[in-house]
């Protein structure tokens, strides 16, 4: 009497969980296969149909009674005597290794190709998706083993949520093949609740029975988890490379040496400040942005590079289309291949304006206290020597009025004595007063002034003087006769030559006084020249433009005018000189920015 | 006991200055010798054409100036250097200065001529502590 008792999911561990049978066991004699699936039944050699017969069910009992552990890895065992039976052997035969062998091997083949096959493939059975065959990939995805028996749902409660069973019933319910490519899912293949992505290629296919009525989905898939996070981190580091080349305004180019064709990196466009559809890459293309003083030695430098194919470096501005000067540094090298021929020239180029600004502006900057440096010292110069002499004076004196002996003819002569000290400090706290004026005087609205003006204003203010000395002034303004600048400065700069002129003038000869301007490149020079006394440079040279440094005595002088003339013209951020001889005469020369 | 008229020579452009020095020697000196010049150059002249042959009895004192157009006290110094020590033997050198210039006050004092560096005005206790002092000392 039949009697089923049990459905028994027979899952053979062998060698991995690679095939499973379902066995009905009604009884330890009656063994029936309700289901075999392909793989088993190629190995077992019944297909479910012709399991009921006799040998086979002799087979099946045999093998449960014969194999102590149904589930061990030698599975071969277990279906030999089957394999033996069927094709007619005695299974007491000795021969039976010689028929056993070919069968193994193909089986093992089989497996071999199922189990190790580089994509997950698997079968699941019935509208419900039941896992029926996996191979150890799959494993391995979904981080489970005893899946066989189970429904996707079971295994994967995550796939509902995630689409994947619809997809699974679509495909069993309307028998069209779903494919999808690098689809992201989430598989809690740890179990702990933790949900890892992955990206599987994969396709779901309609299996269908003998009678075309579809029984269940094979599935094959690829994991391509790494291929996409490799190409996210290859996304990635261009995208930061290029927002590295954005921040740093640093670019990349290079020229194939075998196409001549030149690649520039998206900075290297921004730089020249022109787009892709605007300049097709080439050397040729980027000398024409260079600037006009630049383009002859980068030219050349590039040609060198190119004939020598030596590594090389440029600096140099380029000129945007909407005339901004922007400055570069470049640097290149050359990629050889294994026969020594060159086959790439590359480098790097960098956008370093802002940085030759900020060199700039600091250079300025360390100039500007340099020379707030020189006033300080100059100040302390001014109240140690020559605001402490009247003091010392103005001391002396009232120490000495102190004495109540003094006649009155004395005490007199010691008070006119005090008020000319008194006189003195006046004049000196007058002078350091014009001097710092100096510095704020520099943001006073400069002008444009004519040199011709300037020298007649002067000469009207001096007039007595000049006809008492007979001076001859010639001046020559042809070349240039205005420049910007600042008026009040303008006209110091020529009272103080000219007055110094006709003060040290020669008691034996009329002085002559040579004005002339030049414009010299980007300069206005301007010089004066006399025909006077002249200073002996050799030994006072370092001393002619300082603060009461005087050179002669038989007139009066306070040795503030020359001191005033140079902290003048270096306000406006020019540069005077001296070239003199003794008896001979004195040329001045100062240089303006025009 | 001998008593010796003791002898200055004041160079300084400031004849305001020389004035009043030539006033406190002699007010707390008594009876001195005073000769100032306002030109560093002609004393110059004066020393090296004077003192030559002739030698002074005593030590000639010698209020120099720093801050002078033309010579200043530095280049004075300089000159007075290659004189030849007969010359030099006869002066004590004093920098008289206006200036509070740390940095002239120690190459004063640094200069082996200089004896020492004193701020103007010419002060009494300096006058009298130095000189009428030394005077008492050696010539009483």
């Amino acid at each position: 009497m039949k009697n089923k008792k049990s459905l028994i999911d027979v899952s053979f561990h062998s060698p991995e969980n690679v095939i499973s049978d379902e066995i009905n066991v009604e009884n330890e004699q009656n063994i029936t296969f309700c289901r075999e699936c392909a793989a088993s039944e190629n190995i077992s050699a019944y297909t479910p149909t012709n399991s009921e017969e006799p040998e086979c069910l002799e087979d099946m009992a045999d093998t449960i009674k014969e194999n102590k552990d149904i589930l061990s890895d030698d599975y071969s065992a277990q279906h030999q005597n089957r394999k033996e039976h069927k094709n007619g052997i005695n299974k007491k035969s000795s021969k039976k290794t010689a028929f056993f062998n070919p069968h193994k091997d193909e089986r093992q083949r089989f497996y071999d190709l199922f189990s190790e096959a580089p994509v997950m493939m698997g079968f699941l059975g019935g509208p419900e998706h039941v896992y029926e065959m996996v191979n150890p990939l799959h494993f391995k995805l979904i981080g489970k083993d005893d899946i066989i028996g189970k429904t996707v749902s079971e295994v994967l409660p995550e796939a509902i949520e995630q689409g994947i069973v619809n997809i699974l019933d679509e495909v069993y319910n309307t028998g069209k093949t779903f494919s999808a490519s690098e689809m992201l899912v989430k598989i809690d293949a740890e179990g702990n609740g933790k949900f890892v992505d992955t990206y599987l290629s994969f396709m779901f296919q309609a299996h269908r029975s003998e009678n075309q009525e579809i029984d269940g989905i094979l599935f094959f898939a690829v994991d391509v988890t790494e291929q996409i996070i490799l190409r996210n981190d290859i996304e990635e580091s261009q995208a930061s490379l290029k927002e590295v080349q954005t921040l740093l305004h640093l670019s990349t180019w290079e020229i194939n040496l075998v196409t001549n064709v030149s690649t520039w990196s998206d900075e290297f466009y921004a730089i020249l400040g022109v787009t892709r559809e605007e300049m097709k890459p080439s050397a040729e293309a980027f000398l024409t942005m260079l600037h006009p003083d630049d383009l002859e030695f980068a030219r050349a430098i590039i040609q060198k590079s190119l004939e020598t194919f030596e590594l090389g470096t440029l600096k140099a501005r380029i000129i945007r289309k909407d005339g901004e000067i922007r400055f570069f540094y470049s640097e290149w090298k050359v990629e050889w291949d294994t026969d020594g021929k060159p086959i790439r020239l590359f480098g790097i180029l960098q956008d370093t304006t802002e940085k030759i600004r900020a060199k700039n502006e600091r250079e300025k900057l360390v100039l500007d206290l340099l020379q707030r440096n020189r006033d300080l010292e100059q100040f302390t110069f001014i109240i140690s020597h020559n605001l402490r002499a009247p003091i010392a004076n103005v001391i002396g004196y009232t120490e000495y009025l102190q004495d109540t002996t003094l006649s009155t003819q004395d005490k007199n002569d010691l008070l006119d004595g005090l008020a000319s000290s008194v006189s003195g400090l006046d004049t000196i706290i007058k002078d350091i007063n014009s001097i710092l004026k100096v510095k704020q005087d520099i943001n006073d609205k400069k002008e444009i002034i004519f040199f011709s003006k300037i020298l007649a204003d002067v000469t009207t203010s001096i007039q007595n003087r000049m006809d008492e000395s007979e001076v001859e002034i010639k001046s020559d303004f042809t070349q240039v006769d205005e420049i910007f600048s600042l008026k009040v400065y303008m006209h110091s700069i020529f009272y103080n030559l000219i007055s110094n002129s006709i003060k040290y003038c020669k008691p034996d000869e009329k002085p002559c006084i040579e004005i002339k301007s030049i414009k010299e490149k980007e300069k206005i020079i301007l010089t004066f020249k006399d025909n006077c006394l002249g200073i002996d440079l050799k030994t006072k040279g370092d001393k002619i433009f300082g603060l009461y440094k005087r050179f002669h005595t038989h007139v009066e002088g306070k040795g503030l005018g020359l001191f005033m003339v140079k902290t003048q013209i270096e306000a406006l951020g020019g540069k005077i000189s001296v070239e003199s001889e003794v008896n001979k005469g004195t040329k001045f020369t100062i240089e303006f920015m025009a | 006991m001998t008593n010796l008229t003791k002898r200055f020579l004041i160079v300084d452009d400031d004849p305001v200055n020389n004035f009043l020095s030539k006033l406190e020697l002699k007010k707390s000196l008594g009876e001195v010798d005073v000769l100032a010049f306002e030109s560093p150059a002609v004393a110059l002249i004066y020393i090296e054409t004077e003192f030559e042959q002739q030698q002074a009895k005593e030590k000639i004192t010698l209020l120099l100036d720093l801050n002078m157009p033309v010579i200043s006290g530095w280049e004075f110094l300089d000159k007075f250097e290659s004189f030849p020590e007969t010359i030099k033997n006869q002066f004590d050198i004093y920098i008289v200065s206006s200036s509070i210039d740390p940095v002239d006050i120690e190459r004063a004092k640094a200069n082996p001529l200089v004896i020492d560096f004193v701020e103007k005005p010419l002060n009494k206790y300096f006058v009298v502590n130095r000189f009428l002092e030394e005077s008492n000392s050696s010539y009483k």
